[in-house]
């Protein structure tokens, strides 16, 4: 048991099941803790009758506990942890685990590695199961069309009518073969968004919800809405001439559009060992009950860059806490894509480093003719992840820009107070940048100033 | 390219069926290529195309930064990595009461704060001129360094001020005005008095609006001067100052006129209800006090205008005194009489003045909970929400959520109760009721003594 009290707080998901955790953290709230190197258990003391049963996988660390809290990891996981650090020479080495000690770890293992020791299949069955699959794909593909199909007969439709025209009060939609005239403010997005639900299009349906966010939004919207408008609308293009697209493009078309590789699918695939750093990290809105959150990885080693999105349904919580500027040892298994950013991570522990920079691009030309490159090959890619090293923040009129060696200024993205702890943090003086380049702004989520990450 | 991006969105924001493309755009859709395309099909393939082309094409702005003022290193350290930690905790809500004491041991401790941290204490700071005394001493060159660079933040550097008033910079006379009414708020009135006549009409305006930060009985006499200014806007600025200070004349002037237009008309059986006679003609008095003859404020014409001028000049509690009712009672009154919309539109407009809680919970909750939709959609409360106590938004948000699930947020804007209420968007509303209002709010500070703070330096 490697960590320092400071990295286990880190774990928690928030200050008070820190302070909490860390209240529990004592030998007279526990029973029987044990650990066999792998695993270490426990059970606390609760206020009623019942005692908690406490897991953590020392591999990840990853926990499990029966309380009810629905925070994670909750506050007797932290507690649990903390108590076994500073108590390492006091705690009990068993021979064997308990039975559903065991079966977590076992069910941990299972999903991380590769799946193995499967029933062989006969060739039969696996022409068969070919077969089925094909066939399953062509029908998609064929739902897939049909929903195509609506979206530009909607897309067209919108253009005519005109985005003005477009509000609560009632929009004047009026094309026969898709009755938009009961289609009028919010239901005028989801309810073509439900169509495209149905026609297995989730990616579009997606993005045709969160055009509710910009409609009649801030002063440049038209502009915004006509942007995500063509960009659904190149979707389509590019479906009806994907079998001209190279496999890899093709695949990235898919995966827009929401056809999803399964991850027991990616875990079968080679991944790239890295020391990963947490350099940037943000949560978006809560959408039909889910929060999405975007995690950004950097290969210390490698400079690779990786998206872990992760999604919170119904308040239920993350499945795993990546405290921002904290690094951890693991494997990243990317979705396949021509410009490959969102991936998954396999085996990751957390090590004791935290981030003090990275070897980011200085010129905010090249950086800037990277992206173009990335564009070109892939013309549906949004935010791309960016990360500059001595860049200074300046202040001019409202807006802040990053200023590389050469004088060259890219602006950022209002975030208000954000922008005077950029300023802060810089005073003058160069830093190190990450964030996401939206094509006109850079969107900062991380900076390194004197050696010292901070999350913005 | 812009250009051409302003007339795509032109056309799709008004539709191809009323405005098609203009021919020069088409001479470009032609020379992509785009042929054989309907009009929508060139507005959307000519704006995918465009907009790529300004993202690959993006221009860097040049910056000369060899005038870029670099401030000394602070010659403290900052605060460890566990203190910073703490400082978030105190940030984010959860031990406020605990802030001066960190100050304290951090300047005991010959610590700086966090450079990330300073941008919201400085912000905490305008609205706390306690916690400014205690900061300053611990911001560093750094923090004066950043304080220069906000405009914002402004008022805070009046200890850099220069000492004569008449002669100072405009921005720096309005920090001077703002501080010696701090200090010796007499001496501020003395000030004004005697540049008063030399000043310009939007200097005039701008001490005005320093003044309101400090509505009291005090400056009555110097208002009431500014009545008779020649210009307008200054009478203007003059009124709304002078309504908000606490029984002021002005107020009690306006009120004895509402009194004979408003009165109690008992009903056999049946609610009492208030009859209203609207104010035929006005005379240069009331002129004075600020009634605009001419302003259409509703659209029930001139003379309900003048009427809804005159309620939302009138202190809000006044109304309490006189009808002998609560406040929830007098909004029930007043959306029961024949000018409903009008009176409740001036009473959000008077209770914004005045910043009264009561009313504005009472104006809140009828808001929130009136099943009326239609009739009061068009009334806005945004603006009371503002500077509403977290007790009064509790009340008023549990009860919306009781009564109207969801409807009360398209009425609050979502800014203001995502910062209140930490999980409304995600929980089912029993769990929301027993424990997020009860454990969620700020301001419960737990024991943490002395040594706790002390510690993790």
């Amino acid at each position: 048991m490697h960590w320092s009290t400071e990295q286990i707080l880190a774990l928690a998901p928030d200050p008070n099941t820190s302070k909490r955790g860390q209240g529990l953290a004592s030998s007279k709230k526990w029973i029987a803790i044990e650990t066999d190197g792998r695993a270490l258990w426990g059970m606390c003391k609760s206020s009623g009758t019942a005692h908690y049963r406490t897991f953590v996988d020392l591999k990840g660390p990853a926990f499990k506990c029966s309380c009810p809290s629905r925070k994670f990891p909750c506050k007797h996981s932290i507690g649990l942890l903390l108590y076994a650090t500073s108590n390492a020479d006091g705690i009990k080495v068993a021979g064997e685990r308990p039975e559903e000690v065991d079966d977590w770890i076992d069910k941990r293992d299972s999903k991380q590695s590769k799946p193995e020791n499967q029933k062989e299949k006969t060739p039969e069955e696996i022409q068969k199961a070919e077969a089925r699959k094909l066939k399953n794909f062509n029908d998609r593909l064929q739902l897939m069309e049909n929903g195509i199909r609506d979206m530009e007969n909607w897309l067209e439709d919108i253009i005519r009518t005109g985005f003005a025209a477009v509000d609560g009060s009632g929009a004047e939609m009026t094309s026969s073969a898709l009755k938009f005239k009961k289609d009028t403010g919010p239901e005028l997005w989801r309810n073509i968004s439900m169509r495209m639900v149905d026609s297995k299009l989730s990616g579009i349906a997606r993005k045709i919800r969160e055009l509710a966010l910009i409609h009649n939004v801030g002063a440049d919207w038209p502009s915004r809405m006509l942007e995500e408008l063509s960009d659904l609308y190149l979707l389509s293009k590019g479906f009806g001439k994907r079998e001209r697209l190279s496999e890899e493009l093709r695949k990235e078309l898919m995966r827009i559009l929401g056809v999803n590789t399964s991850k027991d699918e990616l875990l079968n695939q080679q991944g790239i060992p890295d020391e990963w750093m947490v350099v940037g990290q943000f949560q978006s809105n809560n959408i039909d009950n889910a929060a999405v959150r975007r995690t950004w990885f950097m290969g210390r080693n490698t400079g690779k860059f990786a998206l872990v999105l992760e999604y919170d349904y119904n308040n239920q919580g993350f499945p795993f806490h990546w405290p921002k500027g904290r690094i951890f040892n693991g494997e990243i298994i990317y979705y396949p894509s021509i410009t490959p950013l969102r991936a998954i991570m396999r085996e990751q522990s957390i090590i004791k480093d935290v981030v003090d920079g990275w070897k980011g691009c200085a010129s905010l030309s090249d950086a800037l003719r990277n992206y173009a490159d990335v564009l070109a090959v892939n013309p549906w890619i949004k935010d791309y992840p960016m990360a500059l090293t001595s860049v200074i923040p300046i202040m001019k009129g409202r807006t802040l820009y990053f200023v590389d060696k050469d004088g060259q200024g890219v602006p950022l993205l209002k975030k208000e107070l954000s922008d005077w702890k950029i300023m802060a943090l810089g005073a003058g003086n160069s830093i190190d940048a990450f964030g996401e380049w939206t094509g006109t702004e850079f969107n900062p989520l991380g900076i390194v100033a004197e050696g010292r990450y901070v999350g913005i | 390219m812009k250009d051409m991006e302003k007339e795509i969105v032109r056309v799709a924001l008004v539709g191809t069926q009323r405005a098609g493309l203009s021919v020069d755009a088409k001479v470009i859709a032609d020379e992509w290529e785009l042929k054989d395309l309907s009009d929508e099909e060139t507005v959307l393939a000519t704006a995918s195309i465009l907009f790529r082309m300004k993202k690959t094409a993006f221009q860097t702005v040049d910056f000369r930064i060899s005038n870029n003022e670099i401030p000394p290193k602070n010659s403290k350290k900052v605060c460890n990595t566990t203190a910073i930690k703490l400082l978030n905790m105190i940030m984010d809500g959860a031990f406020e009461n605990a802030l001066p004491e960190f100050l304290f041991h951090l300047e005991k401790n010959n610590k700086c704060l966090p450079p990330e941290i300073l941008p919201g204490l400085l912000e905490r700071s305008l609205s706390s001129p306690h916690l400014w005394e205690q900061l300053k001493k611990n911001i560093g060159e750094r923090g004066k360094w950043l304080l220069r660079q906000n405009d914002d933040w402004s008022s805070l550097r009046a200890d850099e001020l220069p000492e004569d008033w008449e002669e100072a910079l405009h921005d720096q006379r309005l920090m001077i005005l703002e501080k010696t009414r701090r200090n010796d708020p007499a001496k501020a009135i003395r000030m004004l008095e005697e540049t008063w006549p030399r000043e310009s009409v939007n200097q005039k305006v701008r001490f005005l609006k320093v003044l309101e930060k400090t509505p009291t009985k005090d400056l009555e006499s110097f208002l009431e001067q500014c009545l008779d200014d020649r210009r307008k806007e200054v009478r203007k600025s003059a009124v709304r100052l002078l309504a908000k200070i606490s029984n002021s004349s002005l107020s009690e002037r306006m009120f004895e006129r509402m009194k004979d237009l408003i009165h109690i008309k008992s009903r056999t059986n049946k609610k009492e209800k208030l009859e209203i006679r609207l104010p035929d003609k006005l005379d240069d008095a009331m002129i004075r006090d600020g009634i605009d003859p001419r302003v259409q404020w509703y659209k029930g014409g001139v003379k309900a205008s003048r009427l809804g001028q005159m309620v939302a000049l009138i202190q809000p509690a006044k109304w309490l005194e006189y009808l002998n009712l609560p406040a929830g009672d007098v909004v029930d009154m007043f959306v029961r009489s024949d000018w409903g919309e009008l009176l409740i539109q001036a009473m959000v407009e008077a209770t914004a003045l005045h910043n009264d809680n009561e009313w504005t919970k009472a104006l809140l909750l009828f808001r929130i909970t009136s099943s009326d939709r239609k009739r009061w959609q068009n009334l806005n409360v945004s603006r009371l929400i503002d500077d509403v106590s977290d007790d009064v938004f509790n009340a008023v948000a549990i009860e919306g959520m009781k009564k109207q699930k969801g409807y009360w947020k398209k009425i609050l804007p979502s800014h203001n109760y995502s910062n209140r209420v930490p999980a409304c968007g995600k929980m089912s509303l029993p769990y929301l009721s027993s424990k997020t209002f009860r454990n969620g709010w700020p301001g419960k500070i737990p024991d943490i003594g002395t040594d706790g703070i002390t510690e993790p330096y």
